[in-house]
């Protein structure tokens, strides 16, 4: 008889805890766990939900105690004829686990295991991890042994899928395998004995143990959750939003009878409160009248916790899903309201039962058959999901919830956690490639697969915004983001990039912000003047609840893992500048309110608008002149572009057109190469890139830093703030986006120059001077000019500084690329410049005499245009020059002739030379352009059919007039001049 | 045969549901053909106007349980989880739909492979909607409630003290899946029942709320309501002048420039998102307040209810904006309505003049914020647990304003309200029945220009565009402070315009009147 069963010892193997109690006072639901006495097969009750929908679910439809009831009752009737089968599959999966538990040695170096877990034990290669860990589950009294879901999958790839997929059916099983294992290995351990005097040795309490699985190849979301998915292992990610109390669930109860007062042990409860539904002494026959014995009685900690979809897991326009996820024994207290935590585990269905006995129709017979039940009557079909399904008049509603066996952080995911990064990005990579539908794959493949993908893809961000392209960069980068890492102290290392664009009123800095907002969907829009540091950061308010103080997070912390956009920033109260300030460095926000000091994650990218000091933009004065911002946020930006208001006919036709034609055609005016949904998947898959350095990429990162430094020592470049440690780690992290536009997980030398050009136009380059060709002709030939320094001069700056870098990376990447980018469009560099240009451009490098200066632009004002180009625009020359010329000498040894390279200069800018005049005025900068990089000893010329070197001679080159009409006689070639290193900078001769 | 499956799904759907039911096949599939059943039955207008409302006027209570209703709703909460339902019950028998077993049985197991998932919303009758639009959309409605219902979830409708219909809605058909968004108008069909609210939290006693079973849904589809407008050009130029007149007399004093801003702001939509060609905000400026109090609503939020389809008026005052929400917010894992969560279309007229000096204190700014953010960037932010996710809006507003300009927002347009000498102050806010109403069939002919003009698309023409090029550029050079936002304001101008002369394209006339209409407004405002 069954009664027989429970007064018996119990067998130690099968002794889960309950598998669920979220809704201990009103739920019922059959146990998926196996009975002690009946052998596992009966685990499988359909009323717990789990449907596994294979054959043997047909035979394994008994449950724990009621379905023991009712398989008294039932036997003969519908069930009888089906005979009691073992799971066979079950216990062969228990053996091939106690096997793959025993003999698992790690091969290779040791994986990270999640840092969450303390209690992990630390093992050395060649060691038997498990029983290692089985050992040390002893000396810290523990009950958990975490097994990690990969060496699984190693070892035993068929193993590890069953535990996959029918976790919840073999985990009885797999639980046994390691009681077999304490057992065999730590024998002492398997009891506790808290009253060990007055106990006999029948009832000494055995230990529970509990099998934490972790590193799961995927981690779904909670949207994923659809019936198919119950009982398997699984893990989930979700941000928890609240959190219950710890309190103690009763997984096997010891009851005295209070008619002959015997002792009935080991009562199995399951969702409920469950008696003995019979007292086992056979002249007895109680049924009702019982007495809990608490002491004797076995408790395991339990908690509920509530969850939230993560913000990025949310389609669009949907609202966040919530689950509960009941967590038991260790686990408790593992996750707190606010942490982004992974739980593994499986997907249970609980009949909700607390719908039954309301007031209303139908229910005269719902509340009769309830209390029944409640009641224990001992009726048959009393308890148990099937005896109340059978009392619903109305539909019976089911309750999901989320049994996890295992919790961590997730912010490891992330890409915070270094330890596992590389794996675990591979993985991300992979795992969101899967999600892809074919049509967005092949695009996305296509992507990949093209070339000059870094500069196609700048063109298509803010489609709307007509110019700017460095902004765009700037931006495209801000959305790839760095690599978030932390040290081995545990200090985070931000890898969000800051950008702050500074410009006149009504140009187009508002939109940069909006379409990153409209872009990004989860981030946050803000305005300086309408936020407060409460509204920005976090508040602290009263959990009406309980009364006490909770945090709530504000938009920074909403925008964690996004980015928020701030508008007049320079409106902002400076203490508030302050609080946010924290939150760019440290990626954490400090709040001291109400009482209560707490410090809460916020890793966020801010992208900032600010308006200059007295509205417009002073180009006489630097660049922290113009913000009204304190020094140390200034370093908090990675990036600072400014924007100005320029008063050009031919943009201002440009401006027009753009907008008349988004408001004609909308998406199709603006038609960028890439739509906004494919820039998205491209850099949702680029963002699970972690691009490391290069010993030479990190040989570079080194020099240019020492290069920034160095012109920092000097004060030549009139920066706009100190180059500090922070530029270094700006550097990297921009290298790091870069190196993720371009998808790979090298930083290329290349990547570090394009991050050192954007970082040197942000911060010292803006207030470079054009380069004033006729003036520079000039000072050609007033040789004492010079020397003469800059401090003072007029800062002239333009909005095409910008436009240059893009060139750069083009040429970075292929040193013939197209100008895809280029400042023609932006002719407003045309200023004439009154300093002393070569030197100003030298102050980049201090040191060096010669420097940058004349650079071809083109500047479409009617006849005599005078030859002034930016700086940028020269440097962008120059490098393409010398690159050109260099690669053409690495492949013949020869230089290039003259026209030869004149033509190919024309070639380059064909597409954007309109008119005859255009093609005369580049020609003429190219040749001006020439000269200038031979007098700057960037190039040299040498004369003659026979390439024979002869030493450049500037006088004789400023001589003749103007260049074209040189060559008539003597071939003229350039090579490049040996001291140029063509590896290292442009700028550095 | 038709007919006859009509009167049967109107008379018991329940054992319409059962018959159509075939346990033999997938039950994947069952509530798709469910779906598509019934909208077969239901596909003729007649036959659809054919089943009952559940509307304010014909509450849940006046329908016997297991009804088949239509609801034409506003979908105001999706976040619920979706529920588990046994679709197959003992002796092969359809679930779900509400259908339980109808006799108790003892030890019969179930597969739990029969369990299925059920999407669980929340709607509510479409707020803002007026009185005239929602006869023309339901067919004829009877004026008088019949019951007073008194809705248990009042936090869930987006305008309190108004009576209103709040509905559990539970979906079958999952094809096409996250398919209802908040604020969707959707006409739902299905039958009607009482039960428990779906909650993930435990409530010792759960409330019983209405829930709708729905057999198959109807998207709102954009049509112009009273059908096509037939008229040639010169009359659509009267009826134009016609309507601002009225607007003009009857609600702003006779100022007719502001009863064209009106107007134009009452057709305009968002046109596109990415990039942003959204509804211009509109400000009328140095509007008086009404000398009595409380104050009464001004005369334009009455003619504004017999224009549109959709008006909301909200009347700012302090004591508002600190203690009422304007965006949605989670509590206890039920979304709570704010006041702007309105369906697309809708047009909110502000006004500022219950405003008086006093604090305003977290909750005012935030609500302030929110609106000003619906604004500027046509989204509203629904407040969750830790977090804050933005939802699309496409609503229009006009904004009442006493000072030379709004006291708390910046519009896109502001205009200086200049009533005509011979109108009072109050006259701007007379009663309801003082508005001189045009006949019946001209307000019909109003509403479906007003509707026509909003769905219509506008095109720019090649020669207008080089000509708004050049003329850009000109202007430029005269006056530097012209900066493109007003090139991009006076784009959307000019659109809304033709839109409002129901011209298809914007002209070089329409743009320079545009421009004139724009540089009057300035004058004023300088």
């Amino acid at each position: 008889m069954d009664i027989d069963g429970l007064s018996s010892p119990p067998a130690p193997l099968s002794s889960l805890p309950p598998s669920s109690a979220p809704f201990p006072s009103t739920n019922e639901r059959g146990s998926p766990r196996s009975n002690p006495r009946s052998s596992p097969v009966a685990r499988r009750q359909p009323a717990d939900a789990l449907a596994f929908g294979d054959d043997e679910a047909e035979e394994e439809q008994e449950g724990d105690e009621s379905a023991v009831r009712r398989r008294r009752r039932a036997r003969g009737q519908v069930n009888g004829d089906v005979p009691l089968v073992k799971d066979a599959v079950g216990e062969s999966v228990a053996e091939s686990f106690e096997t793959f538990l025993k003999g698992f040695t790690e091969e290779v170096a040791l994986a990270p295991t999640p840092a969450s877990d303390g209690d992990l034990p630390e093992v050395a290669d060649g060691e038997l991890v498990y029983i290692e860990q089985i050992h040390t589950m002893r000396e810290y009294e523990l009950t958990t042994l975490y097994v990690d879901y990969g060496h699984l999958l190693q070892k035993d790839d068929v193993l590890a899928d069953a535990i996959q997929k029918q976790y919840y059916r073999f985990l009885p099983y797999l639980r046994r395998a390691l009681l077999n294992l304490v057992t065999e290995f730590e024998p002492d351990y398997l009891k506790i004995n808290p009253t060990a005097a007055t106990t006999d040795s029948a009832n000494l309490q055995s230990r529970e143990f509990n099998i934490a699985f972790y590193h799961l190849p995927l981690v779904s979301g909670i949207r994923d959750l659809r019936t198919d998915k119950i009982g398997t292992l699984m893990s989930i990610s979700g941000t928890v939003t609240r959190t219950s109390e710890v309190r103690p669930e009763l997984l096997f109860g010891s009851f005295i009878c209070e008619v002959c007062g015997g002792l009935v042990n080991e009562i199995e409860q399951q969702f409920k409160y469950t008696e003995p539904s019979l007292c086992p002494n056979p002249t007895c026959g109680n049924r009702t009248a019982w007495q809990l014995q608490i002491d004797t009685s076995k408790f395991t900690d339990w908690q509920k916790v509530r969850i939230q979809e993560n913000p990025s897991e949310i389609p669009t326009g949907s609202m966040p899903r919530s689950l509960d996820v009941i967590l038991r024994s260790e686990l408790v207290e593992r996750a707190k309201a606010g942490d982004k935590c992974v739980f593994t585990g499986t997907f249970i269905v609980v009949p909700d039962v607390s719908q039954l006995g309301l007031p209303g129709g139908n229910k005269a017979e719902l509340m009769r058959e309830a209390n029944g039940s409640n009641a224990g009557t001992g009726g048959v079909g009393g308890s148990g999901v099937t005896g109340l399904k059978s009392l619903g008049v109305r539909d019976l509603q089911y309750k999901t919830a989320f049994l996890a066996c295992m919790v961590h952080d997730s912010d490891g995911r992330g890409g915070t956690n270094i330890r596992g990064e590389e794996e675990e990005g591979e993985d991300d990579g992979q795992a969101f490639v899967r999600s892809l539908t074919e049509p967005e794959f092949d695009e996305l493949k296509s992507m990949l697969d093209s070339d000059h993908i870094y500069s196609r893809l700048v063109e298509s961000i803010a489609p709307t915004v007509y110019g700017h392209e460095i902004v765009k960069k700037g931006l495209l980068l801000q959305l790839m983001g760095g690599v978030h890492k932390e040290t081995k102290e545990g200090m985070h290392l931000r890898g969000d990039i800051n950008i702050c664009i500074v410009g006149d009123p009504s140009t187009s800095k508002s939109q940069f912000l909006k379409y990153i907002c409209s872009f990004l969907p989860r981030a946050v829009y803000t305005s300086g003047k309408a936020s407060s540091a409460a509204g920005l950061t976090a508040a602290v308010v009263k959990d009406e609840e309980t009364g006490d103080f909770t945090i709530e997070a504000g938009a920074l912390m909403l925008a964690d893992n996004g980015i928020c956009a701030i508008d007049e920033f320079d409106k902002m109260d400076i203490s508030d500048q302050v609080a946010i300030h924290e939150a760019m460095e440290q990626q954490t926000i400090s709040i001291a309110k109400a009482g209560i000091h707490a410090t809460l994650n916020a890793r966020t990218s801010i992208l900032a608008a600010a308006n200059p000091i007295g509205g417009r933009y002073d180009r006489k004065k630097t660049l922290r002149a113009n913000v009204a911002m304190s020094a140390p946020i200034m370093s908090r930006f990675d990036l600072f572009f400014v924007v100005l208001d320029e008063c050009d006919p031919k943009t201002d036709l440009n401006i027009a057109k753009h907008i008349v034609n988004v408001h004609r055609f909308q998406d199709e005016a603006i038609n960028p190469e890439f739509s906004t949904e494919a820039l998205q998947r491209y850099i949702r898959y680029a963002r699970t890139f972690n691009p490391k350095l290069t010993p030479e990429a990190a040989d570079v990162l080194v020099e240019k830093y020492r290069i920034l430094r160095q012109d920092d020592a000097t004060g030549a470049g009139r920066n706009s703030y100190r180059i500090t440690v922070r530029q270094l780690e700006s550097m990297i992290r921009l290298s790091e986006a870069i190196a993720r536009a371009n998808c790979t997980s090298e930083i290329t030398p290349a990547f570090v120059r394009e991050a050192y050009t954007l970082l040197r136009q942000s911060i010292i380059h803006v207030e470079q001077d054009d380069i004033d060709f006729d003036e520079e002709e000039l000072e050609g030939e007033r040789e004492g000019d010079r020397g003469r320094r800059t401090a003072g001069d007029d800062v002239e700056e333009s909005q095409d500084v910008e436009m240059s870098a893009a060139e750069m990376e083009a040429m970075d990447q292929v040193e013939e690329s197209s100008m895809g980018i280029d400042g023609l469009a932006h002719p407003n560099g045309t200023a004439i410049q009154s300093g002393s240009p070569s030197s100003r451009a030298g102050s980049a490098v201090p040191g060096s005499t010669a420097a940058g200066s004349p650079a071809p632009v083109p500047v479409p004002a009617p006849p005599k245009r005078r030859m002034v180009i930016t700086h940028d625009k020269y440097l962008t020359l120059q490098s393409l020059v010398v690159l050109h010329l260099s690669a053409t000498e690495r492949e013949t040894g020869k230089g290039i002739d003259r026209d030869e390279l004149i033509d190919w200069y024309l070639e380059l800018k064909e597409s954007e030379i309109q008119d005859v005049d255009e093609l005369e005025y580049e020609k003429e900068l190219i040749t001006k352009m020439l000269r200038k990089l031979v007098k700057d000893n960037y190039l040299i010329e040498v004369r003659g059919d026979v390439q024979e070197s002869l030493p450049p001679s500037t006088e004789e080159n400023s001589a003749q007039s103007s260049g074209v009409q040189d060559g008539e006689n003597i071939r003229v070639y350039y090579m490049v001049h040996p001291s140029v290193d063509t590896e290292g900078s442009s700028s550095v001769p | 045969m038709v007919s006859s499956l009509l009167v049967e799904a109107l008379i018991d759907p329940t054992r319409v549901l059962r018959a159509i039911y075939d346990p033999s096949k997938e039950i994947d599939i069952f509530p798709s053909t469910v779906s598509s059943y019934f909208s077969k039955v239901f596909e003729s207008v007649d036959a659809f106007q054919e089943i009952p409302l559940l509307d304010v006027d014909h509450p849940p209570e006046s329908h016997s349980p297991r009804a088949l209703v239509r609801f034409r709703a506003m979908v105001q909460d999706t976040s619920p989880s979706p529920e588990m339902y046994l679709s197959k019950l003992e002796g092969n028998k359809c679930g779900g739909w509400g259908i339980a077993n109808e006799t108790v049985q003892e030890g019969v197991d179930y597969s739990y492979a029969d369990l299925q998932e059920c999407t669980v919303v929340w709607a509510v009758n479409v707020p803002g909607e007026n009185r005239w639009s929602i006869e023309e959309i339901a067919g004829t409605t009877k004026g008088i409630p019949e019951k007073s219902h008194q809705p248990s979830q009042q936090h869930k409708f987006p305008l309190p003290d108004v009576p209103h219909i709040g509905v559990q809605v539970k979906i079958y058909d999952h094809s096409t899946p996250d398919s209802f968004k908040s604020t969707d108008i959707v006409t739902f069909v299905g039958i009607l029942s009482s039960e428990p609210i779906h909650s993930e939290l435990d409530y010792s006693t759960p409330l019983e709320v209405p829930t709708l079973h729905v057999l198959f849904s109807k998207p709102e589809e954009p049509s112009i309501q009273g059908g096509v407008i037939e008229a040639d050009s010169s009359n659509i130029a009267v009826l134009r002048e016609d309507l601002i007149s009225w607007i003009a007399d009857e609600s702003l004093g006779g100022d007719r420039d502001a009863a064209e801003w009106v107007l134009l702001a009452s057709i305009a939509k968002v046109q596109s998102r990415n990039p942003p060609i959204l509804p211009p905000s509109l400000a009328l400026t140095c509007f008086p307040s009404p000398s009595s109090s409380p104050p009464p609503p001004p005369a334009l939020s009455r003619v504004m209810s017999l224009l549109l389809p959709l008006s909301v008026t909200l009347p700012l005052s302090l004591p508002l904006l600190n203690t009422s929400t304007f965006a949605p917010e989670s509590k206890n894992e039920d979304l709570h309505a704010g006041y702007l969560q309105l369906p697309a279309g809708c047009i909110v007229l502000v006004t500022e003049s219950g405003v008086a000096e006093g604090k305003l204190i977290e909750k005012g700014i935030m609500n302030l914020k929110a609106l000003q953010d619906v604004m500027s960037s046509q989204s509203l932010p629904y407040i969750f647990p830790f977090s804050q996710f933005s939802f699309p809006t496409d609503l229009g507003f006009v904004i009442l304003a006493e000072g030379k300009k709004s006291a708390f927002f910046q519009t896109s347009i502001t205009h200086r309200l200049q009533r005509s000498k011979s109108k009072s102050e109050d006259d701007l806010y007379k009663p309801p029945g003082k508005i001189a109403l045009p006949p019946a069939q001209t307000l019909a002919q109003f509403r479906k220009f007003l509707s026509a003009a909003k769905m219509a698309k506008v095109q720019v023409g090649d020669a207008a565009s080089e000509y708004i090029q050049n003329d850009f550029v000109r202007e430029r050079q005269d006056d530097k402070s012209v900066s493109a936002d007003d090139l991009i304001l006076r784009m959307t101008v000019a659109r809304l315009l033709a839109l409002s002369l129901h011209e298809q394209e914007v002209s070089v006339d329409i743009w320079e009147r545009a421009k004139e209409l724009d540089r009057r407004r300035k004058a004023q405002l300088s």
